[in-house]
């Protein structure tokens, strides 16, 4: 299709629909994208970028008498708003304070402890006008442990024995307190022998006590190859199109793999002999009925279900109809924000925020609710250790890789302390996570790791 | 909510690792606490375990108890992760004597090694006053 270059228009010439058609029109609507090349034509329709800025300086309020409750934008050059409405704001700060309720406060509900929550700018479609823009508070989703049964393991069963009672499948009985969608699953899981295959989670219904068979979600299949062989550790399970499931009801989580039966070379789940978690217990699939697992093996599986919450839409105030997310911010124990600074999207810690003191020397995750949010997150960490040691940190879901874990490389990060002088701290690579855990192990010694800060 | 749980020895009260994990222990030594994200992490040297707010001041005897085995360990880390200064020390001390040194004279030497990093870690744990920048001198009785 040939391109007919546009008229130039001459000054004063008035721009009637049958002028402006043979522009447009006369050029099937096409808009020309660069008046060299050939064929550089866009057909698509013109888009507006939205939720963006650039310039965006924020943190929690610069006077400490009020940081506690108040977060403040100190400088936003540009802001796209959800429907593609730009600002360029001029008065600073721009203040919410967490106590107060609608704009320049919380959006709804009331202020609660040790929990996230989204910081937002918010205008008015009607006006348009910067002196409108107002930020907000609104409660992030969070991903509550629901239940679990934790009690210390004595035993453990492994997947795919192929003698006696084979276990192509083994599962545990659950029931949620609080109804919701599962987004991950922790189990403890160890290698046994040189395991070449895939091992996955499902969530199956209840028939006469048993798994249905028919998976409500299934979670990312992981490499038993690359599993530790020390101890069992807890491993994340994650389900990408997670089951809404309904308090009160049985179901089960069902452990499956693809590699060839063994009785010697499997994955092994952690156990309790004893049992004594209420709402279910271990059962073992032998490739044709599902029966209760030998007492020798655990009546019980170790496991922690966690159930996303609150994840709810912003509340705009009477009149406001545009917003985009400035920056997440942490509400402690205490009721009080832990205090961060943030350029764009990177924040930085301004008091430790240290995961704690580890000697495992297993993949150990970490929970760091309280220190990044939701979401896939790239964290930031230094570590020391009073040891000649390699330090290790990784994310979620593939900081169960010991090779990972070993060589700091494919995701992982890793610091050597020589203990040399001067050199017992050290600074991670940036990983990559989500749904805010962390593997962490060392090779000997104590390590600490501290968050500085993240990027959401 | 993230809650951080620490290990302590139930003879002493003394913490020894945790955070936002699990940490495995033994039940027969050891115990478990947990504390809230506002002051998640007690401080091993200053804090000891109490049974009714999680933690408490460590007394002075334990203070000094604990940097003396801090100390300690410290200085045979030093000396661990840093053997050319003991092999310089041996090196010496062979020249010197004109023999292989015997089993005693070689624990004589490794004890002047870590002698060595003992008053180094003084030096690094309690800074030198600003006259002392050049001409660093540190005595050292073994």
């Amino acid at each position: 299709m040939a391109w007919n270059d546009p008229v130039s228009a001459t000054t004063g010439e008035l721009f009637t629909a049958s002028r402006y058609n043979t522009d447009v029109v006369g050029n099937l609507v096409f808009l020309k994208t660069s008046v060299s090349g050939a064929g550089d034509v866009w057909t698509g329709n013109v888009q507006k970028v939205a939720q963006t800025f650039r310039g965006l300086r924020v943190r929690t309020h610069p006077d400490l008498d009020v940081a506690a409750t108040k977060v403040a934008v100190l400088g936003l050059d540009e802001v796209i708003m959800n429907d593609g409405t730009r600002y360029q704001p001029t008065a600073f700060p721009l203040v919410a304070d967490i106590s107060a309720a609608g704009a320049g406060g919380l959006d709804f509900g009331t202020e609660q402890p040790s929990t996230w929550y989204d910081y937002y700018l918010i205008g008015k479609s009607s006006t348009r006008a910067i002196s409108d823009l107002r930020t907000i508070f609104h409660r992030s989703k969070d991903y509550f442990k629901d239940t679990s049964f934790e009690t210390p393991f004595d035993t453990s069963r492994g997947l795919r024995i192929a003698t006696g009672t084979a276990t192509d499948k083994i599962a545990q009985g659950f029931q949620l307190a609080t109804a919701g969608k599962v987004e991950f699953i922790d189990i403890t899981l160890a290698r046994v022998g040189a395991v070449s295959g895939r091992i996955w989670l499902t969530i199956e219904a209840s028939v006469v006590g048993a798994p249905s068979g028919t998976p409500l979600a299934t979670s990312d299949k992981l490499d038993a190859s690359v599993m530790n062989t020390t101890s069992v550790i807890y491993t994340r399970f994650i389900f990408r199109t997670p089951a809404t499931l309904s308090a009160g009801t049985q179901y089960h989580m069902v452990l499956q793999g693809d590699y060839s039966r063994s009785d010697t070379v499997n994955v092994i789940w952690g156990g309790v002999v004893a049992g004594s978690y209420a709402n279910g217990s271990s059962q073992d699939f032998n490739g044709t009925t599902w029966a209760a697992t030998p007492g020798p093996s655990g009546i019980d599986r170790q496991f922690k279900v966690f159930v996303t919450r609150n994840d709810a839409a912003l509340v705009l105030p009477t009149g406001y109809d545009q917003f985009i997310k400035l920056a997440p911010a942490y509400n402690n124990s205490s009721s009080n924000f832990s205090p961060f600074t943030a350029i764009d999207k990177h924040v930085r810690w301004l008091t430790q925020k240290l995961l704690g003191s580890i000697t495992a020397t297993v993949p150990t995750i970490f929970d760091m609710s309280s220190i990044i949010p939701p979401g896939q997150i790239k964290v930031h960490a230094v570590t020391a250790n009073g040891s000649v040691a390699n330090n290790f940190i990784s994310g979620v879901p593939d900081g169960y890789n010991i090779t990972q874990q070993a060589n700091g490389v494919e995701g992982g990060t890793s610091i050597v302390t020589s203990y040399a002088i001067g050199s017992s701290w050290g600074t991670f690579s940036p990983f990559i996570t989500e749904f805010q855990g962390a593997y962490s192990e060392v090779s000997t010694g104590q390590q600490t790791p501290i968050i500085t800060g993240f990027t959401w | 909510m993230a809650v951080s749980k620490w290990i302590y020895t139930k003879s002493t009260g003394q913490f020894t690792r945790g955070g936002f994990y699990d940490p495995p222990y033994d039940p027969e030594s050891e115990g478990v606490v947990e504390f809230q994200d506002d002051d998640p992490n007690p401080d091993v040297r200053l804090d000891r375990f109490d049974p009714v707010r999680g933690k408490r001041p460590a007394t002075a005897q334990e203070i000094a108890a604990y940097d003396a085995a801090a100390f300690e360990a410290q200085s045979a880390a030093q000396l661990h992760s840093d053997p050319a200064l003991t092999c310089g020390f041996l090196a010496l001390h062979t020249h010197i004597i004109g023999r292989i040194p015997t089993e005693a004279e070689q624990a004589d030497v490794f004890r002047l090694a870590k002698a060595f990093y003992s008053a180094f870690m003084i030096v690094k744990i309690f800074p030198l006053p600003p006259s002392a920048t050049s001409g660093i001198q540190v005595t050292v009785e073994p």
